[in-house]
């Protein structure tokens, strides 16, 4: 959330630091394919945003600062994709932080029981944590394929992304599917939550204070 | 399905079998109260499981305390990352305390054989291993009724054998257990009464014993019943396509399989057996190119195509027919040049491959691959989930394929092994062997019948 909000490069630079690249490094251990993806999608911006300068509907897209060949970069396309660039490494990084380190039955656990969370809303939540594992060998199927369907190795058009994300998502519908039909025949409904006091350790204190850090840097800053 | 009546006592089993399509799934959906109260359908008459009316919003939210459901596919019914909470989450569920749960989840994954796996990622779960972790998570509560929805699907032999013992033991607990299942003579000297559907009407009842009198007259019925049958090699090498020496095949720099000498060729049907998790699939991979051999020489003549056990990965586009077009662009053959063309290819040919039946789903996939001419075809567990007549069509598509490609099946089925192979590789202790096919189908008979 504060990586929409913010949007000066002070504050999102403590954003990536604090959150960004300790999820990336974590993430780097179980979710390496997702976080392969990360720069695929910063450069997906910057495509976007030289397109949008080529097309000629940027009102003020500032001085060219660099030239690639006949291609010419306007400080518009670096800092869009600087701006962009910066949240999409924060929030990917505090959601691969969260998938590395807390298993489902604790986010389940803790999001009903120690913040009053739907058990609905935290079942979704935790089993999205369950996924991951399940997409990346997915992925790797659809990627073994494409490859032998004649697709270019490394995606790079939106054609390219819509063949990989076409399967994975009727693949995973399904799943979630059957999942929540298990889920409930195995008593869902009947799950209680038990509010109880949150216990915090050391790495709880650790995250507050770096969250905590971050507020201030986006308060301060904007 | 309409006219359904079912009584079964405590410690009754009952096989419910027919063709796809003649909804078996959507009994044990209605049964169990899924149908009505979760998915949107309609169902007349009345249920009673141990006392509890499913049908209603109410009654239904006490089916978990009496019904334990094992799905087809332990992946769309797995919902936590260790077996330990994946057994402690029904427990929970219905009200332990979590020291509690722990326990019984612990006492639960020891008795199938999981005590040493209990924090494991399911992921590094074999396909059998992941088949008694749902065992185990719907017997952990004692249900007094269980249901089984195709439990054997892509299991090996072995695995099928600790399913029939999960039977026996459950009826002899006293637990009702209804068993929906293709493969019918897996279940036929553990159950009492075997019932047969078809177009989603009871289409015959009778015991069990009856059942194995009378396998011809299922198979009719598109039931498959009857015993594999051993057919001598019909193809013939007419063209080395791919060899290995020394190989070595596995994941993250962990061995799987070693294989001293690997030969395939064109004209021949290669059946390629082994447990869960000894490394078939990864095999296949590495045939395909998709991953590096860990040692060895590996040498493979033109294009190897490798169609996943899921068929689903191989639908790319948003239609089937937007699928074949491209196939066909970019493979320049004709998918339907050795696959005879469906005629129900037009009434799905608008549709996500993903929409399609499973079998038809298969079919396609593999017509996708035959676009791409390829030297070698490499199908993963291509027949789990098909009835008897859509496996009859498997079979001719497989010797239709081998014309023009050397085709390698990684599967647990007996019947292909039986019937199509020309020759059969076997994974044990982590070595391929090739082994005689007679050999083979012994030993995986013996296998489930323990």
């Amino acid at each position: 959330m504060l990586a929409f909000y913010a949007d000066d490069p002070r504050s999102l630079a403590v954003l990536v630091a604090l959150t960004g690249v300790p999820g990336i490094l974590a993430g780097l251990i179980k979710y390496r394919l997702l976080v392969i993806l990360i720069p695929f999608t910063i450069l997906g911006t910057f495509t976007n945003a030289m397109l949008l300068y080529y097309l000629g509907v940027v009102e003020d897209p500032g001085r060219v600062v660099a030239s690639l060949g006949p291609l010419r970069v306007p400080e518009f396309a670096v800092e869009t994709t600087a701006l962009i660039g910066a949240r999409i490494v924060s929030f990917a990084g505090a959601g691969l932080l969260l998938a590395s380190f807390v298993t489902p039955r604790d986010a389940i656990k803790s999001l009903s029981d120690e913040l009053g969370l739907p058990k609905g809303a935290s079942f979704s939540l935790s089993f999205a944590l369950r996924l991951l594992p399940l997409l990346k060998s997915d992925m790797e199927d659809i990627l073994l394929v494409r490859r032998l369907r004649g697709h270019r190795r490394i995606p790079l058009t939106p054609g390219d992304y819509k063949s990989i994300i076409t399967p994975l998502l009727a693949v995973s519908l399904e799943r979630a599917l059957w999942v929540a039909v298990a889920a409930e025949l195995r008593g869902f409904a009947l799950r209680k939550r038990g509010l109880r006091r949150p216990r915090l350790g050391l790495a709880d204190a650790v995250l507050a204070a770096a969250l905590a850090a971050q507020l201030l840097a986006v308060a301060s800053w904007g | 399905m309409r006219g359904v009546e079912l009584r079964l006592d405590a410690g009754d089993v009952a096989v419910a079998a027919g063709p796809s399509g003649s909804g078996k799934t959507t009994l044990i959906l209605a049964v169990s109260g899924a149908l009505s109260n979760l998915l949107g359908g309609r169902v007349d008459g009345g249920v009673r499981l141990s006392g509890v009316d499913p049908l209603s919003p109410e009654g239904f939210k006490e089916v978990p305390r009496v019904l334990g459901v094992v799905l087809q596919d332990p992946d769309k019914q797995i919902a936590m990352p260790t077996p330990l909470d994946e057994v402690a989450f029904t427990l929970e569920n219905l009200g332990y305390p979590s020291g509690e749960a722990e326990e019984r989840a612990l006492e639960a994954l020891e008795r199938f054989g999981l005590a040493g796996k209990v924090l494991d990622p399911v992921e590094a779960l074999s396909g059998g291993e992941k088949r008694r972790l749902t065992l185990a998570a719907a017997s952990v509560v004692e249900p007094s009724v269980v249901m089984m929805d195709e439990p054997t699907a892509s299991l090996d032999p072995w695995s099928v054998g600790d399913v029939r013992s999960y039977v026996r033991e459950s009826s002899r607990r006293g637990s009702s257990v209804l068993i929906v299942e293709h493969k019918l003579r897996y279940f036929l000297d553990v159950a009492g009464e075997v019932i047969v559907f078809s177009e989603g009407s009871l289409r015959a009842r009778m015991s069990a014993e009856r059942a194995a009198r009378l396998s011809d007259e299922l198979e009719a019925m598109g039931v498959d019943a009857g015993e594999p049958r051993l057919e001598e090699p019909r193809g013939a090498c007419l063209e080395e396509v791919a060899r290995a020496e020394d190989l070595v095949v596995g994941r993250g720099g962990r061995p799987l399989i070693r294989a001293d000498s690997l030969r395939l060729c064109r004209g021949e049907v290669v059946a390629i057996v082994g447990p869960n998790g000894s490394g078939k699939t990864t095999l296949l991979k590495t045939l395909a190119g998709g991953l590096k051999p860990l040692s060895g020489e590996l040498r493979v003549a033109g294009r190897a195509f490798y169609v996943p056990q899921t068929p689903d990965y191989t639908f790319l586009y948003p239609t089937v027919a937007e699928d074949l077009e491209d196939a066909s662009r970019r493979g320049g053959g004709d998918p339907w040049r050795l696959l005879k063309r469906p005629e129900w290819l037009e009434r799905v040919s608008g549709l996500h491959g993903s929409r399609l039946s499973l079998g038809q789903r298969r079919y396609t996939s593999i017509a996708i691959a035959l676009s791409y001419s390829p030297s070698a075809l490499l199908l993963d567990e291509p027949s789990a989930g098909l009835d008897l007549r859509l496996y009859s069509t498997l079979e001719q598509a497989l010797r239709s394929a081998s014309r023009a490609a050397a085709v390698v099946v990684a599967t647990h089925d007996v019947r292909l092994v039986a019937g199509v192979a020309d020759r059969v590789y076997v994974v044990r202790g982590g070595r391929l062997y090739e082994v005689d096919k007679g050999e083979a189908v012994e030993v995986m008979e013996s296998a489930w019948r323990v």
